[in-house]
């Protein structure tokens, strides 16, 4: 299916699992993302993340609300929880974020800029993940240890990563890319017919299971 | 075909008094190559970028003069147009390349040039011969050598097949055979009717290709007769290989056991035994990609390996990172990535505060900067530095540390030679005080006097050799 497309299909859903209160939903969205997330073949590895980070605050939210005497709430929130990370996981699993650039660019007559932009946010965050671990070796080499409280881990992450994207705009110039200049793409994405059929049953699906249950 | 003009072209920092350089009028012409030479922090890769018409867009700069292609001022050309005959390979490669790999970079340049996929395919085929990149194209660029990504980054420039071609220190990490054949490459484009400039601390081996020698003096560029530059070339003959001793009983500090290390799928070393010796520096040399700065971080507990490394008969598995950083410091390849600070004199202040052990007086440490040309730029924020001015902060901060062991990668990468003698009197200072030093180094001008064994990795080996 087309990155762009399942992406709104999924913010659709999500919104209105926050707008409406049904347990039964819940665990078939989680129980169906699933299922395509195991026909996707994830890793056991991340299976097993995606189930226990979202653990603590399921069971935050879940208690707080039994102090109310709401057991019931609590259940639908924590479900939800879950809901929201299984469909986050089933985008970022099943689809590239590189293709999602590209049906923005070529299909939803996003300015390429904006199409990269997307691009180099996602990198971004890779990249600051990696500057922080450098930094950290660098500085212990000069006997300062820093933590993850460490207020100079931060400022000096965030100055090398505005740094970074100032290069970023000057690289692509310098490798011809000019805003507003018509481009060619080399892999051409085209948005299947199906694809938009999948998307108006799926949602008339969940309204279905709203109206049932 | 095209030329270029350079008239009167001036540049100031928008918060300096005084401007880079002035009075610059140069011309250039088709079937010629240009080689520009000075020290470093004199305005190259400035000068470079602007007739680029990079900057000053992308740094706050005020330029004055004309810059002309064809006789036409390039501000009136329309960008892409301008683009595609002018194109420029940066100094530092990271900062050229905006996706994850060579293919796509490639691919984002021609779809950018607004080619057809046909047309794409075809120039990339193209480009992989040119560069012989085939190897390392799909590779993330964060996996290459330095050398790679200049190889990388060249074969980008040929694919956009520019009238004009400036390149900033397009050399600077390649090995010498690498260099030999790209420069052959460069004198093929020469006679297709290419004009191309290059700036270059190292002059060795264009004595036969180029056709105007460039040199920076009294703030301005200028050009020079033939047997000038004749005569500075002859600065940059390499000599023949240099002896040196097979160590022999030495005192041992590290000692490598069966040692193994691969890079993905890639076998680096193989099994290897060898030792380094106490208050010597060795230089380890070896092909681009051979896995010189893999062994580098396998020393720093940074890559993953089979057999045994000790340090000081104890297994480095043991040692736990904060003890070990104490004792065995690394200056990286990549400058900016040892800087925790904001400005040069921050960045020197803390060495001298955190130091492991006092090697250097304060009145040493003043002179070292100022033979090294960091006086005047104490204030400035080092991601503005030029890279050979950063290079020199970064080694001067790290030996101030006063480590057991130093791992120098590539020190003297795109310095000029009164740099490097200034480097390597600075490091041998601190050989005299106890430190034992291990150099990667395919620079070879100056490093008599510094090297004590010669440590070569070829065939997934290490080995000891009597020369270098
Ligand atoms: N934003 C800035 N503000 C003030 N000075 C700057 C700024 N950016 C760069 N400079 C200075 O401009 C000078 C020229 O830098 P440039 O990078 O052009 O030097 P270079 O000749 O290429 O040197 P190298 O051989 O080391 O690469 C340097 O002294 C540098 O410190
Ligand atoms: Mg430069």
């Amino acid at each position: 299916m087309d990155p762009a497309l399942k992406l709104i299909t999924i913010l659709i859903i999500a919104f209105e699992i926050s707008f409406t209160q049904n347990l039964i939903l819940n665990f078939i969205i989680i129980a169906f993302s699933l299922l395509i997330l195991i026909l996707n073949k994830i890793k056991i590895k991340s299976l097993l993340h995606i189930l226990i980070i979202p653990i603590i605050p399921a069971i935050g939210i879940y208690s707080s609300q039994l102090i109310n005497g709401s057991a019931n709430y609590g259940i639908i929130l924590a479900t939800r929880v879950y809901a929201y990370v299984f469909l986050g996981a089933t985008f970022t699993k099943t689809s590239s974020i590189e293709d999602l650039a590209f049906t923005l660019e070529q299909n939803f007559n996003l300015p390429s800029k904006f199409a990269y932009g997307v691009l180099g946010a996602f990198n971004l965050t890779e990249t600051i993940k990696k500057e922080i671990k450098q930094i950290k070796m660098s500085a212990t080499m000069r006997n300062l240890h820093l933590t993850f409280l460490s207020p100079t881990l931060y400022f000096k992450s965030i100055m090398s990563a505005l740094n970074w994207s100032n290069l970023l705009a000057e690289g692509m110039t310098s490798h011809l890319f000019v805003e507003n200049n018509p481009r060619t793409h080399f892999k051409i994405i085209h948005i299947n017919k199906f694809d938009y059929v999948k998307i108006i049953i799926t949602i008339v699906v969940v309204q279905l299971i709203l109206i049932a249950f | 075909m095209a030329t270029l003009n350079l008239k009167n072209l001036k540049f100031n920092y928008e918060d300096s008094k005084f401007p880079i350089f002035s009075n610059v009028s140069l011309e250039f012409k088709s079937n010629t190559i240009s080689i520009i030479h000075g020290p470093s922090g004199c305005g190259k890769s400035t000068l470079l970028k602007i007739i680029a018409r990079l900057y000053p867009k992308y740094n706050e700069g005020v330029t004055s003069g004309k810059i002309l292609l064809n006789q036409k001022s390039i501000n009136s050309i329309n960008e892409i147009s301008f683009r595609k005959k002018v194109a420029m390979m940066f100094q530092n490669p990271n900062q050229q390349f905006c996706m994850q790999n060579g293919y796509d970079e490639l691919i984002f340049t021609m779809e950018n040039l607004q080619l057809s996929k046909e047309q794409i395919v075809n120039k990339i085929d193209k480009a992989i011969k040119f560069g012989n990149i085939q190897q390392i194209i799909s590779h993330p660029f964060d996996t290459l050598s330095g050398g790679e990504k200049q190889r990388m980054a060249l074969s980008i420039i040929y694919a956009i097949n520019p009238d004009i071609i400036l390149l900033d220190e397009p050399f600077a990490s390649v090995d010498y055979e690498t260099r030999k054949i790209m420069i052959n490459k460069l004198h093929q484009l020469k006679d297709m009717g290419k004009t191309i400039i290059i700036v270059d601390h190292d002059l060795s081996l264009y004595e036969n290709i180029f056709n105007n020698l460039i040199i920076y003096h009294d703030n301005t560029f200028k050009s020079n007769s033939y047997e000038t530059a004749i005569r500075k070339f002859k600065e940059f003959q390499l000599s023949s290989s240099i002896k040196c001793s097979i160590p022999d009983k030495q005192p041992i500090i590290l000692s490598l056991k069966n040692l193994s290390i691969s890079n993905g799928d890639k076998d680096l070393i193989k099994d290897s035994n060898i030792n380094f010796y106490k208050g010597y520096t060795t230089l380890i040399t070896g092909k681009n990609g051979s896995g010189k700065t893999s062994l580098f971080n396998t020393l720093i507990k940074n890559h993953s390996f089979d057999g045994e490394i000790l340090l000081n008969q104890k297994s480095i598995k043991k040692i736990r990172s904060l003890k070990y950083y104490k004792k065995v410091g690394i200056i990286f390849q990549e400058s900016e990535k040892q800087f925790i600070k904001l400005t040069v004199k921050e960045e020197i202040k803390l060495s001298i505060k955190k130091h492991n052990h006092k090697l250097f007086s304060q009145t040493e440490i003043d002179n070292f900067i100022n033979s090294l040309g960091l006086t005047s730029l104490l204030d400035q924020v080092v991601y503005s530095l030029s890279e050979g001015q950063k290079k020199k902060l970064q080694i001067l901060s790290m030996v101030i540390m006063g480590h057991s062991v130093l791992l120098l990668d590539e020190p003297f990468e795109g310095l000029d030679l009164k740099s490097i003698k200034a480097i390597t009197n600075i490091i041998k200072l601190a050989k005299q005080r106890g430190q034992t030093q291990i150099i990667i180094s395919h620079q070879r001008y100056q490093l008599e006097e510094l090297i004590d064994f010669h440590v070569q990795l070829s065939n997934n080996k290490l080995e000891y050799k009597e020369s270098f």
